[in-house]
């Protein structure tokens, strides 16, 4: 059968061998297509961070628990020295709703000790708790006591992202960028703290609390900026492991970076975040 | 082919012709393709005589004589795995009962150290799991 | 054909398409997820399926879109047509899955319904760079699974064949859709020349694809018109058309196709009342015209289905005069009788 005269009926057994052999080597194509498609998108991928979420396994800590303007529990490690951990809810929400019970039999938990079991979120020194049910919080003792006042730092600038701690400390990967944007905003707005996480010239990252001028939470007011490449100016406050940084959302810049991962830093000799490490280390 | 059909898909290509390539061209102009470098650089403090270091790919631990006195360097090279992290020396193959201090961040942390310590042990209390212990 | 509607009509030759599918999709998934173990093992198990089954969504789906063209440019990829549809359902379960995880990973266990975070979570609408990409992935999913839904014969029975062929020319746009949603998604993020590269280059050859066998086809359209004399069109000489096979001519801006068997012409509408294939393209087997799609079968005299199928098609009267061939342009009505014309063999 020449090959003009070949004809195919799908319901019919034969196949021509003309059309046999064009077959045959269309689907060794699609299969070396297949190969190296997917070898070349799996390879490029961003190397992934290894942050830690202790998804299977319950850890109990103790700790004073404050709202700065977050819930928190500040934790005596050894010898005084402390851990403030950020306690999260379940899924995209914030502790609050796992801590209306224990609220509503203490009265006020405000500076008490308290005990919590929970999933522990971690990574690069920050630590977090994801409590999963009302009960798994507990008083350990009705005293209050009283903490120290926050240090104020400076004023300053930086530039970063505004990230929602849970994803970016553990839970996802990758927890940041435009990718994640939607993760978290749904975090941020369902009441989890906003973090600008800044990267200096050195690769060497560092956190902020992000609260309003009067130090009050800013959940709403800074979603539009979740996820972006931001200049932000405001002041520098320090609560023992973690920064705050009391920001006007209306001073927010956006930076011509196009991704966090800039190949070189735009950051000039007076680069904003390097800058601040030094004056911070400067004052102390 | 019916002409219907052809007509159809001659204005369907002629709109993506020139919306596609456009709108591809104009998503990743800005966009930075190189690998950004990961890799931290150390910054390393040591004005003094080196006694002994100790490096892995977390960690380098340079213990040294300067005029102040003994001091210890840990530079933390990728960020900590470690709910928390607490710096001992080890006595007799045990934590010593009080701690040099806390690590949390990356980069240089150093710890005026007594002349006897010789072994260290870097603790996770929370999670009550030692960390690494540093042997030089 | 149509005539009991069961969900697949099997036969060896689905079967073994159908198998190449399931191989070839493992075989991505497979490969993605060692790559990504080996290289990037600090991955996690949502990021690995999103992206495995998103990646994989996209070649089929430009495997797919390479075929219609194919087909036309050379008859022996007629295979891979006739089974599309199993193709395109598969990708659809790919995209599903991609979809599905990613609106529960990054919209659910929210504070508003997953679907309306979606759109609602990032409202950069007015911008390129940081416009809501996912908006775009489940519209394209949208598509999609209207083009899986409507794929079995039943529907293209019960829609007429020119809405089920609008909706599934859907796929275009569905493409666009798609090739956005990983410019201004994934592509802000992760950018690598590579993988622009190859979608970019993934674009080029299905639009050059598409852009030859338009030419050809208009070619093809403007090489068929006919000449008008005394209410009969002339068209050909009886020795252009090949034996059992038919010669395909435009008139009065309908196709229709004039077969040549056992010494006789016939002439009936080119298209199949299938999926609209070009019945002119076909073969005569068994005595009946052949649709070269999938094989639906029309007797030559009088355009009907042979029993106990029904499909009619209309049919052309013609006439010879010595050997030009004549065909009159008025189209009988489906089903009609009309004597095939003795012609002399070559």
């Amino acid at each position: 059968m020449s090959k003009k005269d070949e004809f195919y009926v799908g319901y019919l057994d034969e196949v021509g061998t003309s059309t046999r052999k064009r077959l045959k080597r269309f689907v060794v194509a699609v299969l070396l297509l297949v190969l190296v498609g997917a070898g070349i998108f799996a390879f490029s991928q961003r190397p992934f961070k290894n942050s830690t979420f202790e998804l299977t396994q319950e850890t109990e800590i103790e700790g004073i628990y404050h709202e700065s303007p977050y819930p928190m529990l500040k934790v005596n490690l050894v010898d005084k020295q402390f851990k403030n951990v950020i306690l999260l809810g379940f899924g995209k929400s914030n502790a609050d709703p796992y801590l209306q019970d224990i609220k509503a039999m203490a009265g006020d938990i405000m500076n008490k000790k308290l005990k919590v079991k929970g999933n522990l979120i971690y990574y690069n020194g920050k630590t977090l708790i994801q409590i999963l049910k009302p009960e798994n919080v507990t008083i350990v003792s009705d005293d209050v006591i009283p903490l120290l006042p926050v240090k104020t730092v400076g004023v300053d600038i930086f530039e970063g992202e505004v990230i929602d701690p849970k994803c970016y400390f553990g839970v996802m990967k990758p927890g940041q960028g435009k990718i994640h944007r939607s993760c978290a905003v749904r975090c941020i707005s369902g009441g989890i703290p906003p973090v600008l996480a800044t990267t200096d010239d050195n690769a060497i990252s560092e956190y902020f609390l992000l609260t309003d001028l009067e130090g009050k939470p800013i959940n709403e007011a800074i979603l539009p900026f979740v996820g972006k490449n931001l200049r932000v100016n405001g002041v520098v406050e320090k609560m023992e492991d973690w920064y705050l940084l009391k920001i006007d959302t209306k001073g927010i810049v956006y930076t011509h970076k196009t991704n966090v991962y800039a190949a070189n830093n735009s950051c000039q000799s007076d680069c904003a975040s390097l800058h601040f490490r030094e004056a911070f280390a400067r004052s102390h | 082919m019916a002409s219907g059909l052809l007509k159809a898909h001659t204005y369907i290509w002629f709109v993506l012709l020139l919306a596609v390539p456009t709108l591809m061209f104009f998503s990743v102009r800005n966009l930075n393709f190189n690998e950004r470098n990961n890799t931290p650089v150390e910054e390393s403090e040591i004005v003094g005589d080196i006694i002994a270091v100790d490096e892995n790919p977390q960690f380098r631990t340079v213990l040294y004589d300067s005029p102040r006195g003994r001091l210890l360097e840990l530079v933390v090279k990728q960020p900590l795995q470690s709910a928390s992290a607490i710096l001992y020396p080890v006595v007799d193959g045990e934590r010593a009962e009080k701690s040099l201090g806390q690590i949390s961040t990356q980069g240089s942390h150093t710890f005026l150290v007594e002349d006897r310590f010789e072994q260290f042990q870097l603790f996770d209390p929370i999670k009550n799991e030692i960390i690494i212990e540093i042997e030089f | 054909m149509g005539l009991d509607y069961q969900w697949v009509l099997w036969n060896k030759h689905k079967k073994t398409y159908d198998k190449v599918i399931v191989f070839s999709m493992l075989l991505y998934i497979l490969v993605f997820v060692g790559v990504t173990l080996v290289f990037k093992p600090e991955t996690s198990i949502e990021t690995l399926v999103i992206r495995a089954f998103g990646s994989l969504a996209i070649i089929m789906l430009h495997v797919i879109l390479i075929i219609g063209p194919l087909s036309r440019l050379d008859s022996r990829f007629m295979p891979l047509l006739y089974n599309r549809r199993h193709l395109g359902v598969s990708m659809f379960i790919a995209a599903f899955i991609h979809g599905g995880f990613s609106l529960f990973q990054f919209h659910a266990l929210g504070d508003v319904n997953p679907v309306y975070s979606v759109f609602t979570s990032n409202m950069d609408y007015n911008s390129l760079t940081n416009f809501p990409f996912q908006v775009l992935g489940f519209l394209a999913l949208l598509i999609f699974f209207a083009m899986a839904a409507t794929s079995h014969d039943f529907y293209l029975k019960n829609l007429s064949t020119k809405t089920w062929k609008r909706l599934h020319m859907l796929v275009y746009l569905a493409y666009a859709l798609v090739i956005m949603h990983v410019f201004l998604g994934a592509f802000q993020q992760d950018s690598y020349v590579a993988t622009a590269l190859l979608l970019a280059v993934g674009f080029l050859v299905v639009a050059l694809l598409h852009i030859v066998t338009g030419i050809k086809e208009v070619r093809k359209t403007k090489a068929t018109k006919a000449l008008l004399e005394d209410g009969w069109l002339q068209v050909c000489q009886v020795s252009e058309i090949e034996e059992d096979r038919a010669k395909i001519f435009t008139v009065e801006k309908e196709r229709v196709a004039i077969f040549k068997y056992n010494g006789k012409l016939s002439a009936i509408h080119n298209v199949c009342k299938h999926q609209g294939g070009p019945l002119g393209e076909g073969k005569i087997i068994d005595g009946c015209i052949t649709c070269p799609w999938h094989g639906y079968q029309y007797l030559p005299h009088n355009g009907q289905s042979p029993p106990p199928f029904t499909e009619k098609i209309a049919a052309y009267r013609l006439k010879l005069v010595g050997s030009q061939v004549y065909i009159n342009p008025v189209a009988l009505a489906e089903g009609t009788e009309v004597t095939p014309i003795p012609c002399n063999h070559e």
